[in-house]
C-alpha cells in the first residue's frame, strides 16, 4: 500500500484521538500503521531514521497540544528534535515534508483522520 | 612466517599515510627481524602488482572508478582487509562535495580523464567491500596506529562506550541551556566546556580515543574519531547526536541556530548516512 505511513501517537491525546476516529467510524485512508507510545517525547529522530529505513514512505508523529503534556514537556522536547532533524534530512538532500509532528487532542478524532488524510496526499505528490 | 603487508590507497588526502609512516620504526622492525614483510605500498615501493597480502591496510574513500576497482582487487587479494582513517570508514570530508551538482564538482576540477571519471556519490568502504576491522581519525591518533602495528591483525578500534567529552578536561554545567550557537572562536573561556559557551563541539557524540585533542587547544571538535557505533551505523550516530543537542537548545533558536547543520553532524560521515542525496 502506497504511501506507507507510520504514526507515533502519544497514549494520553494521540492515541486517544485514533481510537475516537475509529469509535466513530470516520474514514480516512487505511495506508497508516499506528504505535502507541507512552509520550511523544519517547520520539526521536532515531525512530524517524529507522523508520525510513525500514522502508516507511512517512513518518506521523501525533501528540497532545502544546501545555497538555502528560508528562508537562514531553511534546515540546520533541517538537525541538524534530525541527532540528527536519533541517538536517532537508539539507542531507531528503525531503523532511516525510516527517510531520501534529497535535491532536483525544477528543480530536476529526482531526486525526483529517491529518491522516492530508498527510496521504502530500506524500503520493513527492516522487520516492 | 612473514606477515605480507600491503597498503592501498584510494581517493584521499595522503594524510593517513604520513600518520603510518611516523610509527613506521615500529614495522621497520619487524621487518628487520623477517617478522613481516610489505608486498605492495604506492607510496614506498616501486610494485606494480602482488599476489596475495595477509593484511591491507586501506586509506582513503571511493570517489572514482579506478577507485571502486581497486578496493575490489585488494579485497580479493588479502585475508584482512583494514579501513584506515576516516575516509575509509565513513567516507570522509570530501563526502561533502556530494551536496553540491556532480556538474559543479566537474566544472572546479577541470575536465577529468575516463580512468579517474568520479562516481556519482563518494562511498566508505565497507560500502563495496567487507572490511575487517576500522581505525578511524583523521589522522588517525598516534597510539592507535601503534598498537595496531604492534600486535598486526588486531588492532584496537575507537572504544564506543565512551565519547571525546569523556576525556575533556573542560568543566561542565550541570545544568544546559543554550541560547545560541556561533562560529566564531574569539574570547572563549580556557576552562568552560566550549558547547555551553555557543561553540558547536559534537565531541558529546564521538568515539572517544583521540584524547580531546581539538577541546584542548580551544578548537570544537569536528567529529573524526566518528560516533559510537559501528562504521555501518553512523547514520544512527547522527540521529542521536540530533536528539541531543536539540534538547539543550532553547526552542526559538532551535532552527536559526546552526548555520550549516550537515557540515556540523556529518562532517566526515555524510557518505555513510543512508538518506543523504540520491542522484
Amino acid at each position: 500500500m502506497k504511501p506507507w505511513i507510520i504514526s507515533f501517537c502519544c497514549r494520553y491525546c494521540g492515541y486517544a484521538g485514533a481510537d475516537l476516529a475509529g469509535v466513530a467510524r470516520i474514514q480516512y485512508p487505511p495506508n497508516i500503521l499506528i504505535v502507541k507510545v507512552p509520550c511523544s517525547g519517547r520520539v526521536t529522530p532515531l525512530h524517524v531514521l529507522e523508520a525510513f529505513k525500514a522502508g516507511f514512505d512517512g513518518v506521523l508523529i501525533v501528540g497532545c497540544h502544546p501545555g497538555d503534556c502528560h508528562f508537562t514537556s514531553g511534546n515540546t522536547l520533541t517538537e525541538k528534535r524534530v525541527k532540528l532533524f527536519k533541517k538536517v534530512l532537508d539539507e542531507a538532500g531528503f525531503n523532511s515534508c516525510r516527517v510531520r509532528l501534529e497535535w491532536v487532542s483525544a477528543s480530536e478524532g476529526r482531526k486525526f483522520a483529517e491529518v491522516v488524510e492530508e498527510f496521504t496526499e502530500e506524500l503520493g505528490k513527492i516522487p520516492v | 612466517m612473514k606477515v605480507k603487508i600491503a597498503l592501498e590507497w584510494l581517493s584521499g588526502c595522503e594524510g593517513c599515510e604520513v600518520a603510518l609512516l611516523d610509527s613506521f620504526n615500529l614495522l621497520l622492525g619487524k621487518i628487520q627481524r623477517g617478522e613481516a614483510e610489505i608486498v605492495y605500498a604506492p607510496l614506498l615501493l616501486d610494485v606494480e602488482d602482488y599476489d596475495c597480502a595477509d593484511t591491507t591496510i586501506v586509506t582513503g574513500s571511493i570517489r572514482t572508478a579506478a577507485d571502486e576497482r581497486r578496493v575490489k582487487k585488494a579485497r580479493e587479494k588479502s585475508g584482512a582487509l583494514i579501513a584506515f582513517g576516516s575516509c575509509a570508514c565513513f567516507g570522509g570530508i570530501h563526502g561533502l562535495a556530494d551536496l553540491a551538482d556532480i556538474g559543479a564538482v566537474g566544472e572546479k576540477t577541470g575536465r577529468i580523464p575516463s580512468e579517474t571519471r568520479l562516481k556519482e556519490a563518494v562511498d566508505p568502504v565497507w560500502r563495496v567491500v567487507k572490511t575487517d576491522a576500522a581505525i578511524p581519525g583523521c589522522p588517525p591518533p598516534r597510539h592507535m596506529i601503534d598498537n595496531f602495528l604492534e600486535n598486526m591483525l588486531s588492532p584496537s578500534t575507537a572504544d564506543h562506550g565512551k565519547t571525546v567529552c569523556d576525556e575533556c578536561l573542560r568543566r561542565r554545567s550541570e545544568d544546559r541551556k543554550i541560547t545560541g550557537l556561533r562560529r566564531d572562536l574569539t574570547g572563549v573561556d580556557d576552562s568552560r566546556c566550549l558547547l555551553d559557551q555557543g561553540i558547536p563541539c559534537i565531541g558529546f557524540a564521538v568515539s572517544s580515543g583521540c584524547g580531546a585533542l581539538c577541546p584542548k587547544v580551544n578548537y570544537p571538535c569536528h567529529g573524526c574519531m566518528g560516533f559510537s557505533e559501528d562504521i555501518e551505523g553512523q547514520d544512527r550516530g547522527v540521529a542521536r547526536a540530533v536528539s541531543a543537542l536539540a534538547s539543550i537548545l532553547e526552542p526559538d533558536v532551535v532552527e536559526e541556530s546552526l548555520k550549516d547543520p550537515v557540515g556540523f553532524f556529518m562532517k566526515f560521515t555524510y557518505p555513510s548516512f543512508k538518506l543523504r542525496r540520491k542522484r
